[in-house]
């Protein structure tokens, strides 16, 4: 090749010459072709560069092992897989959350304190941030007539709906739209005065939810505040 | 900032009974008491002679309880991640962290002390580990060392070490002089604080 450069120059030189001018075609067939240099190796990015993207890399390699070996709670399906919350129907039984009722009254008595005997008016704040798993619970009024009068304790409380087990050892599954629920609490301790009272002459603290306001996930419920309004459906 | 407000007073009071009352209704309903109750009626079942029928019976209901309870605890979780209230590490400790089973000693979980160390040499490398039955999730304590403080506490102590030693050097005044504003500061914060709540 060596010995025959002007050809091979010619050749070349030609075509960039029907495009530029001969300065030019001189300038750009020096530069591009015959000084060309060849690259044995990238060169960048810097070797030093690339080490610490490495280190990096297994540092973040080690971190995640790391988070996947911690115990994090279940996944929803991974605990629907197991039946983690699963009431079979054999269990559904009234006596078993009886005594869930009982701890709960205490707990409402706890929490409402003199507020008890003042009304709904005062108490509400406290009510509308109570837990009502455990609470014995009366359909009063709703939109769908079949509906009304289930009356039993709640065993769960999700966003739109109590689920209630009755005192016939049925669990029921009541949405909170358009409906109103009556809760009883009584004010004296059962213990004292049972001997004494009929359960008609104990004192009750009744009050009433709209189950339309209701509708909140009971844990977002414990720092929410509601606003009185009136309300449109009634 | 309940602190400051005094011992007297608890701030949210209602959310901690809520949070207590889940507890001791899981606690209530998950524990071996309640088991030992239905124990004595299947014994009377037992000696009737309806042997498969109230082991059954007892299964289901046990089961039922444990799912209750289970739901109680995740409620229990949901609140105390709502409200930003920390539950105090004995509770935790009795919860399990993946499937919320309330854990009790030789009913729902297993404990058993491993050491990891080389043939089991050092006995600061002790570990308690807690499996729970229902899901196999495990819950380690280390038996010897020390209980590390809490992160706010961990973090203000090497802050302090290092403001001091930062200041070793200079006047003693001057340090003084340095903190006081801060803890104004504070003081305005929390005020802020109090109203915005009320």
């Amino acid at each position: 090749m060596a010995s025959q450069p002007p050809f091979e120059g010619s050749l070349t030189q030609e075509l960039l010459s029907r495009a530029h001018s001969p300065s030019n075609t001189s300038r750009i067939y020096n530069e591009k072709i015959k000084h060309r240099s060849l690259l044995l190796r990238p060169s960048s990015p810097p070797p030093s560069a690339n080490s610490r993207e490495a280190r990096r890399k297994a540092l973040q390699h080690k971190e995640k092992r790391a988070n996947a070996l911690k115990p994090k709670p279940l996944s929803s399906r991974e605990r629907r897989k197991l039946g983690l919350h699963n009431i079979p129907k054999e269990g559904q039984k009234y006596e078993i959350f009886a005594p869930l009722n009982r701890l709960w009254v205490g707990y409402i008595r706890e929490i409402l304190g003199s507020e008890l005997y003042m009304g709904v008016q005062v108490a509400g704040a406290k009510l509308s941030a109570a837990d009502f798993h455990g609470a014995e619970v009366e359909v009063s009024r709703s939109g769908c007539p079949s509906r009304v009068g289930i009356k039993g304790i709640v065993v769960k409380d999700s966003k739109f709906a109590f689920q209630v087990i009755t005192e016939t050892n049925e669990i029921k599954l009541v949405p909170k739209e358009a409906t109103l629920f009556r809760v009883k609490v009584p004010t004296e301790d059962a213990n004292d005065k049972r001997d004494r009272l009929e359960p008609e002459q104990k004192k009750m603290f009744i009050f009433e939810i709209h189950g339309d306001q209701f509708q909140h996930r009971s844990a977002d419920r414990s720092n929410k505040k509601f606003r009185a309004h009136f309300s449109k459906k009634l | 900032m309940a602190k400051q407000k005094g011992s007297g007073s608890v701030q949210n009071r209602p959310i901690y009974s809520r949070l207590s009352y889940l507890y001791q209704a899981a606690a209530h309903l998950g524990s071996a008491s309640n088991d030992q109750k239905i124990d004595a009626t299947t014994k009377q079942a037992l000696e009737d002679g309806a042997h498969s029928t109230a082991s059954q019976t007892q299964k289901s209901e046990s089961h039922v309880k444990q799912a209750m309870a289970r739901n109680l605890l995740k409620e229990l979780r949901a609140i105390s991640h709502k409200t930003q209230i920390r539950i105090s590490p004995a509770i935790k400790h009795t919860i399990c962290k993946s499937c919320d089973t309330l854990l009790v000693e030789g009913d729902t979980c297993t404990s058993t002390v491993e050491n990891k160390s080389k043939g089991g040499k050092k006995p600061w490398a002790d570990v308690l580990v807690v499996k729970c039955k229902t899901c196999g999730g495990v819950k380690r304590f280390p038996v010897q060392a020390p209980r590390q403080k809490r992160r706010p506490h961990r973090e203000a102590k090497a802050q302090e070490e290092q403001h001091q030693t930062m200041v070793q050097g200079e006047n003693l005044e001057a340090m003084v002089q340095d903190k006081q504003p801060r803890a104004m500061v504070q003081g305005e914060q929390t005020q802020a604080m109090d109203t915005n709540d009320g």
